[in-house]
């Protein structure tokens, strides 16, 4: 079966920081896959690695079957935790920017995610508030019909009930033999929608493992077990 | 590299259109207030200049922060593109900028001619696309020259990375001067390439006879070219991350 994520020893540093450290990693097709880890341990940095955004210092990387580029690029989506619209654009701009650059756009998909999520064309991307624009972000991503989405944060400082709608937003509108790779600290809110999660720590991987399996062999929530691993950071 | 450069076009529209605007409204100012006030043929002539001037210099920098922006921002880094259609995209909206600016200034020269203020020797078609070619050639090397200049400020990861790229532009600059005036006998890009000067205020002569500079010359500036790209294209992959 071919692997839409894989990392093979890959390593990043900023100056003396290491962000990365010998990851190796691979993800399959059909999975929504946590990627966890306190703040620092590098979960950022494996995305925007992923998605193409950074370049590793050793260590192969394939999203998508191909090398982090502009041919992985098409068919990766990838939500940074930054807004990634232009400060200009409307959010019907936005959506023009993706339809005009990215063939996998799906206009119908992208329609019905603006009133799922209650967003007006019209309105301006960076007047919106915080939890619109993640909401807003989240539709960019997803009004693709990709096979590996990559979400950095997406419910990172909104309210309970932004989250919630983010979430069944998620699990309404991904395409069921694509991948999504969701990072994110909030483990009480997001773990009931992975199936595999990956957990960080000092930029190196510490578990990977199918959700269900962690429940059986340990008895413990997902949260549980996050809160016992990164209970020292 | 189009699309790209809708989006430019679509963000800067309102300014483009108010330097426009405000560029024909000097325009107006100069000749109508300049008259009445009794102001000098030559005046006129120099302050409208002058003004065109100060316009190119708004769309270099325009184009320079535009290239930038591309570069820094993850929304356009994550597009599926070559980095090499940035630079396109970049080149061909300042050349797109400083033609608008070159109609303007085309329908004041047409205006001038037109009053008897100024006059302009042996007019043909060839001329005028062989000034067109050099206009258009010079505004592309300057600003692939400050695409680079910027781009290696942009990968320095120290303080001072400004001074230094003050410093390289300076550097290259003479650089290029010294190979030109040493091995190329001076003749190389700009009006002189295509065979199109002006001789003083009075009297621009656009010849017809194509190009008049040397071959070598413009082979050197073409390499010089593809270099400065090849260099753009491999800081911003390899050392420079959108933010």
């Amino acid at each position: 079966m071919e692997q839409l994520l894989e990392f093979q020893s890959v390593s990043k540093s900023y100056g003396k920081r290491t962000a990365l450290r010998d990851v190796t990693l691979s993800i399959g097709p059909g999975r929504i896959v946590g990627l966890l880890g306190s703040n620092g341990s590098g979960k950022t940095t494996l995305m925007r690695i992923a998605s193409g955004l950074t370049r590793p210092d050793s260590g192969t990387v394939r999203a998508s079957g191909h090398e982090p580029g502009p041919v992985s690029k098409a068919s990766v989506s990838f939500m940074p935790d930054k807004p990634v619209f232009e400060s200009w654009m409307t959010v019907g701009d936005t959506l023009d920017f993706q339809r005009d650059f990215f063939a996998d756009y799906d206009p119908g998909k992208a329609s019905r995610m603006l009133d799922f999520m209650k967003l007006s064309r019209k309105d301006k991307a960076s007047s919106l508030s915080k939890g619109m624009q993640e909401r807003l972000q989240i539709t960019l991503a997803l009004s693709r019909r990709a096979s590996l989405y990559l979400l950095d944060e997406p419910i990172g400082g909104v309210d309970p009930v932004s989250r919630e709608h983010i979430l069944n937003a998620l699990m309404d509108f991904y395409e069921e033999d694509s991948t999504i790779v969701v990072s994110t600290h909030l483990v009480a809110d997001m773990e009931r929608i992975f199936d595999t999660v990956v957990m960080l720590k000092g930029g190196g991987v510490v578990l990977h493992e199918e959700v269900e399996q962690i429940r059986i062999d340990s008895g413990k929530s997902i949260d549980q077990l996050f809160k016992e691993v990164y209970a020292e950071c | 590299m189009l699309k790209l450069l809708k989006y430019d076009l679509k963000r800067d529209g309102y300014l483009i259109l108010g330097v426009a605007a405000a560029l024909a409204l000097l325009q107006l100012f100069v000749e109508i207030g300049g008259r009445y006030r009794g102001a000098e043929d030559e005046m006129r002539i120099v302050f409208s200049i002058f003004s065109y001037v100060m316009a190119a210099l708004l769309v270099v920098i325009k184009v320079c922060q535009s290239f930038l922006g591309s570069v820094r921002s993850a929304g356009r880094r994550l597009l599926p593109l070559r980095t090499f259609h940035f630079i396109g995209a970049g080149l061909l909206y300042g050349v797109l900028l400083m033609a608008a600016l070159g109609v303007l200034g085309m329908l004041q020269l047409a205006y001038y001619m037109h009053t008897g203020m100024l006059g302009v020797q042996n007019i043909s078609a060839s001329g005028m696309l062989a000034l067109l070619l050099s206009g258009g050639w010079t505004t592309i090397f300057l600003l692939l020259s400050f695409f680079l200049i910027m781009t290696v400020s942009e990968s320095l990861r120290f303080k001072g990375r400004y001074l230094a790229a003050v410093l390289i532009y300076f550097i290259l600059g003479s650089t290029i001067s010294w190979v030109e005036n040493g091995f190329l006998g001076g003749q190389v890009a700009g009006m002189m390439m295509f065979g199109a000067r002006i001789q003083n205020p009075y009297s621009i002569i656009v010849q017809s006879s194509g190009f008049v500079g040397s071959w070598p010359a413009l082979v050197f500036e073409l390499l010089l070219a593809a270099v400065f790209c090849g260099i753009i294209v491999k800081l911003i992959e390899r050392r420079i991350e959108a933010a």
